[in-house]
């Protein structure tokens, strides 16, 4: 078992795609060669979605979600930081294995949505 | 930092700080000063009201006041009895466009009403653009320009001026959901909005209505421009790309394949768990949501850029910290 500290990597903030990818890469390389990973957040203060898109979420296209669950392990978290993560699994597991979620997308594009006016601005908001 | 006007050429007169006094004289000495003077144009702000769409409105109509670049371009405030936070935010990123186009940007401070001249002093914007001295107030989130997407920069901000806040209302909990959620819509303008000044901001806290108001705005190309790009479908309707980018999983992030799409989406879901508001103007495109109710809509005349306008409740006694970034 791997642990990696991520306070000492990133600072207090978890915020970019930047900070999120030499991550993703030791977590790889670990899992790729049979290991587990603890991912220690104690520390980190501020969380944003595309660390950990970048950091977590890239994971879920070569490991299933309950390889995952099972072999990366995620300690001291704040409570915003679990829900945030949780989205993030939640969201690239549909998009790298849902293939009816990604149809969903694309069909927004054939929607006429809105009336075409804007009517609706002028209304006190 | 751009040093006021200083009115320093023949038949103009005005010494006090970032006033200018137009050329005097007869007409044909007028004529003959402002042949030799750069262009200059005294440009009226109206009140900026804090109805959402009626804001957009206004600043579209303000922006296209200004028809050339080049201009130095003075502020006249006469007209103004109130700046919201989008307006606030607002003049600061037209002030660096016109700088950026070789103009020069000035207040006329005598025109001010006691609330105007404090909203700008107040905000830090005065600061900004002519190292006047901020009065320190706890209950605002002050006018920032950002420029780069730098995690340490930007974090030490969100640290300082959302998590450290003295807002009792708030636990700590919605303190650091807050501060994930402005840290989303920044980076979310950084990456996407392409704006050639960067993305400004400026934030309101009311103890009154216990609600804090964050604007957002960049200068950038737009959602709908993005989105069309992206899907290569230049007959997108913009209500329709708004919708599409604010649908999960979405993204118009060049990196391709590789999930993304997470931050818009938990922007509303955010704002609807939390019993706050939020509209976006982008381009020819407009999206609301209140509530659980959302609207995208178009709009007739182009906001130039991406402005975001956001109402929190702060009354932290009703929210849960986390409940707020699960689904509805």
């Amino acid at each position: 078992m791997t642990r990696l500290q991520i306070a000492a990597q990133t600072g207090d903030a978890c915020i970019t795609i930047e900070q999120g990818e030499p991550l993703y890469e030791q977590v790889f390389a670990r899992l790729r060669a049979g290991d587990s990973v603890t991912m220690d957040f104690r520390g980190v203060q501020v969380f944003a979605s595309p660390f950990f898109n970048a950091a977590v979420g890239r994971l879920l296209k070569d490991f299933s979600i309950e390889d995952f669950r099972n072999r990366v392990i995620v300690e001291g978290l704040t409570p915003v930081g679990i829900a945030l993560m949780e989205r993030v699994i939640e969201n690239s597991n549909r998009f790298y294995h849902d293939p009816a979620a990604r149809k969903a997308i694309e069909d927004i594009l054939n929607e006429e949505v809105g009336d075409g006016a804007d009517t609706d601005l002028h209304r006190k908001s | 930092m751009t040093s006021p006007l200083q009115p320093n050429l023949p038949g103009l007169g005005g010494t006090q700080h970032g006033v200018i006094d137009w050329p005097s004289g007869t007409p044909r000495i007028r004529r003959a000063l402002r042949r030799l003077l750069p262009k200059r144009l005294r440009l009226m702000v109206p009140t900026i009201p804090s109805a959402r769409f009626q804001a957009v409105e206004v600043l579209v109509k303000l922006r296209q006041r200004i028809t050339e670049p080049g201009l130095d371009v003075l502020f006249d405030f006469s007209n103004c009895k109130d700046l919201s936070t989008a307006g606030v935010a607002y003049l600061g990123g037209l002030a660096r466009l016109i700088q950026r186009s070789d103009g020069q940007v000035g207040f006329d401070w005598r025109t001010c009403s006691i609330r105007v001249a404090g909203t700008l002093r107040r905000s830090g914007l005065a600061h900004a653009f002519f190292g006047d001295s901020i009065e320190p107030d706890g209950h605002i989130i002050p006018y920032r320009e950002e420029t780069r997407r730098d995690p340490a920069t930007l974090a030490k901000y969100l640290r300082e001026n959302w998590l450290g806040k003295p807002w009792i209302l708030l636990t700590p909990g919605l303190q650091e959901a807050l501060a994930a959620i402005a840290s989303e819509i920044y980076l979310n303008a950084l990456e996407h909005g392409a704006s050639p000044v960067g993305v400004m901001s400026y934030g309101e806290h009311s103890e009154n209505s216990r609600k804090l108001r964050l604007s957002v705005i960049d200068f950038g190309v737009g959602i709908p421009t993005n989105v069309r790009t992206f899907t290569r479908r230049s007959d997108l309707r913009a209500s329709t790309a708004m919708k599409w980018a604010f649908a999960a999983g979405t993204t118009t992030s060049p990196i391709p394949g590789t999930a993304r799409g997470v931050g818009l989406d938990l922007l509303k879901d955010f704002v609807a768990l939390n019993g706050g508001e939020l509209s976006v103007s982008s381009g020819e495109g407009a999206a609301h949501f209140k509530g659980k109710g959302v609207r995208f809509l178009n709009r007739q005349v182009p906001f130039h850029g991406t402005l975001v306008d956001i109402t929190f409740r702060c009354d932290g006694k009703l929210y849960g910290f986390a409940s707020e970034f699960q689904r509805p």
